[in-house]
């Protein structure tokens, strides 16, 4: 039963080129993620300053890094860090985002004002301030990491979701609920929800691929993951003082954040596209 | 004469605006008996829907607020009674059913489902029966193939078909007061014939009591046993359908029916009453009076009384003193 909705969910996705490529980059990227111990020429942190800044070659594919370490075995480690940080810090943020919109374009009133002036502040807050700090209060780290990217989310979070509720809420079904006795939590989670999940899905995959690259922009500005644990932003920042030298430290490890943030888009993309009734049903046409 | 089902006294629905209070139900009273069909007729923004949310407690609460009166049905009073209570009241006792049929449904689920938990929310039935008790429903409300078409999402339906869902779900608990909250008016003409039919039947069958609220007079005349006609928050005509059609006595009443066409009779022109509905906020004397050609000096300064003009038929209006 479960099966044939996949199935045909699928079908539909392929329809949908871009959407289909964009399954295809995520998924390679997760198997590469799964895999990379196996797929791995080399030791990733091992450092041999005897062959640094080596273009691409036959031992090493992609070439290796200032500290001579091999790039490919670095993007394969990365793609583990990039994709957990980037699916964990966007869950939790969805989870906390989702109760406080929902609540607060629900009830409206005192308790939206409060959640939505609290929200105002965490967004008028500078991000990377907000980084910074919380990263010298916790210290570095990936768990820390996902908690900054996740703190930085929930305000956008809670934001769009609340005026998803909102639009939502006016519609007379709700009305008419209520005028067949549903309670508030029915008419929230039977109701509300529903009608705006495949926007929050949308939403929510779009968010994986910035919080990849957020994460990258931390790893490049030092905040993030510590050396010598490879990461992609980290991996960038290492080799833009090679730049004009060795232009590969910089390339490969763009291009990983390229596809990733790419694959999570046209994914999202293609979602919104089938998730909407109305709109399978032109897909189908 | 039948048992009264439903007593609205005096009851008053204030909305508190930034330019004032705006009086949407001005101190009202209704009366409707068991399996009776009671119209209630008037212009956009009188107060008729909003009569009809304060007897459920649905008044959108700020700024809505019920300031006085009692809603007594079967003899308690709804407004003593508290969310939860009113909870099981709505859709088990007193449904209601909406204007726009295209949107009253939720969208993400399918018709039968929604059916189902509206019985589910009323009734002590589980699995099978709850099934077996939507596809009578559809059956009731003649959905044709109710099997398959349960299984169907509200967007694959018409517009008449989406208010028989509608009305299938309010009606699947046997509730003795249904409220229509103008259930024809996003129809076409040939529809609203089948729905109104379909009412009747229900009328006929479950012995439902129903308010019927609309702004067709042929509507009422159809179905309608009695009807009340609703002026800026305030009853100004209430009978039984006949008299109402026969002897209208007050000048609204009157200028409504006049603009009607008639088959029967060759006008040139339809009667218009003149002016608009003026702002619910604050009118000294009777509400009617600016666009009453009959008014007189009485009628800028006090409010008229209800008064008994014969057998169940009484008007607000100076002109019957």
């Amino acid at each position: 039963m479960i099966l044939t909705k996949v199935a045909s969910l699928w079908r539909l996705f392929n329809r949908n080129r871009l959407a289909a490529a964009g399954v295809y980059m995520v998924s390679f990227l997760i198997l590469i993620a799964v895999f990379a111990p196996l797929l791995a020429p080399h030791d990733a942190v091992e450092q041999n300053l005897s062959r640094s800044c080596k273009g691409p070659s036959l031992e090493y594919l992609l070439g290796t890094d200032e500290f001579g370490r091999c790039i490919l075995s670095r993007i394969l480690y990365g793609s583990r860090i990039s994709l957990t940080i980037g699916v964990t810090s966007i869950g939790m943020a969805l989870v906390v985002g989702l109760f406080l919109g929902l609540i607060a374009g629900y009830y409206g009133g005192i308790v939206d004002g409060l959640i939505m002036r609290i929200v105002d502040v965490m967004l008028a807050f500078p991000y990377f301030l907000l980084a910074i700090a919380i990263v010298i209060l916790l210290g570095p780290g990936i768990f820390n990491l996902i908690i900054t990217i996740s703190i930085y989310s929930i305000p956008t979070f809670a934001r769009v979701i609340r005026g998803l509720v909102l639009s939502q809420k006016q519609r007379e079904y709700i009305e008419a609920a209520k005028a067949f006795g549903e309670n508030d939590s029915n008419i929230i989670f039977r109701y509300l929800l529903p009608n705006c999940i495949s926007s929050i899905i949308v939403y929510s995959t779009l968010r994986v691929g910035s919080a990849i690259l957020v994460t990258s922009i931390l790893g490049f500005l030092g905040l993030g993951i510590t050396p010598p644990t490879p990461e992609w932003g980290a991996m960038l920042s290492g080799g833009r003082a090679y730049l004009r030298a060795a232009p590969h430290i910089v390339i490969f490890p763009g291009i990983a954040i390229m596809i990733a943030v790419l694959g999570c888009n046209l994914i999202g993309d293609g979602l919104r596209d089938v998730l909407d009734p109305r709109l399978r049903e032109e897909v189908l046409k | 004469m039948r048992e009264v089902l439903l007593e609205v006294v005096n009851l008053k629905t204030y909305f508190y605006t930034q330019k004032g209070i705006v009086k949407a139900v001005d101190g009202i009273d209704l009366k409707i008996h068991r399996g009776e069909i009671l119209g209630l007729v008037g212009e956009s923004g009188c107060g008729k829907s909003m009569t009809a949310y304060s007897i459920i407690r649905l008044v959108p609460t700020p700024p809505g607020r019920i300031v006085e009166g009692k809603v007594l049905f079967e003899g308690e009073d709804l407004l003593k009674k508290s969310q939860g209570e009113m909870r099981t009241i709505r859709g088990g006792k007193i449904s209601m059913i909406f204007q726009d049929p295209m949107s009253s449904l939720n969208p993400v689920f399918k018709v039968g489902e929604q059916i189902s938990e509206s019985i589910r929310l009323h009734q002590d039935l589980r699995g099978k029966s709850i099934k077996r008790r939507t596809i009578e429903m559809m059956e009731i409300v003649r959905i044709p193939e109710a099997v398959t078409r349960a299984e169907d999402y509200p967007h694959q339906f018409s517009g008449g078909m989406r208010q028989r869902i509608m009305i299938a779900m309010a009606v699947s608990c046997n509730p003795v007061l249904l409220l229509a909250d103008e259930p024809t008016t996003a129809l076409d003409v040939t529809i609203q014939a089948q729905i109104l039919e379909l009412l009747g039947e229900l009328r006929e069958k479950l012995q439902t009591s129903i308010l019927l609220i609309t702004h067709d007079l042929g509507v009422v005349a159809e179905v309608c046993d009695r009807v009340a006609v609703m002026y800026c928050g305030r009853i100004v005509e209430y009978g039984n359908v006949v008299t109402i059609f026969r002897e209208p006595a007050h000048p609204y009443t009157k200028g409504l029916l006049g603009a009607i066409p008639r088959i029967d009779e060759s006008r040139e022109k339809l009667q218009t009453i003149i002016g608009t509905v003026p702002s619910l906020t604050g009118l000294m004397g009777c509400q009617f009076h600016p666009r009453c050609n009959q008014a007189i000096d009485i009628c800028r300064k006090e409010q008229p009384e209800s008064r008994v003009m014969g057998r169940e038929h009484t008007v607000s209006c100076f002109l019957y003193n």
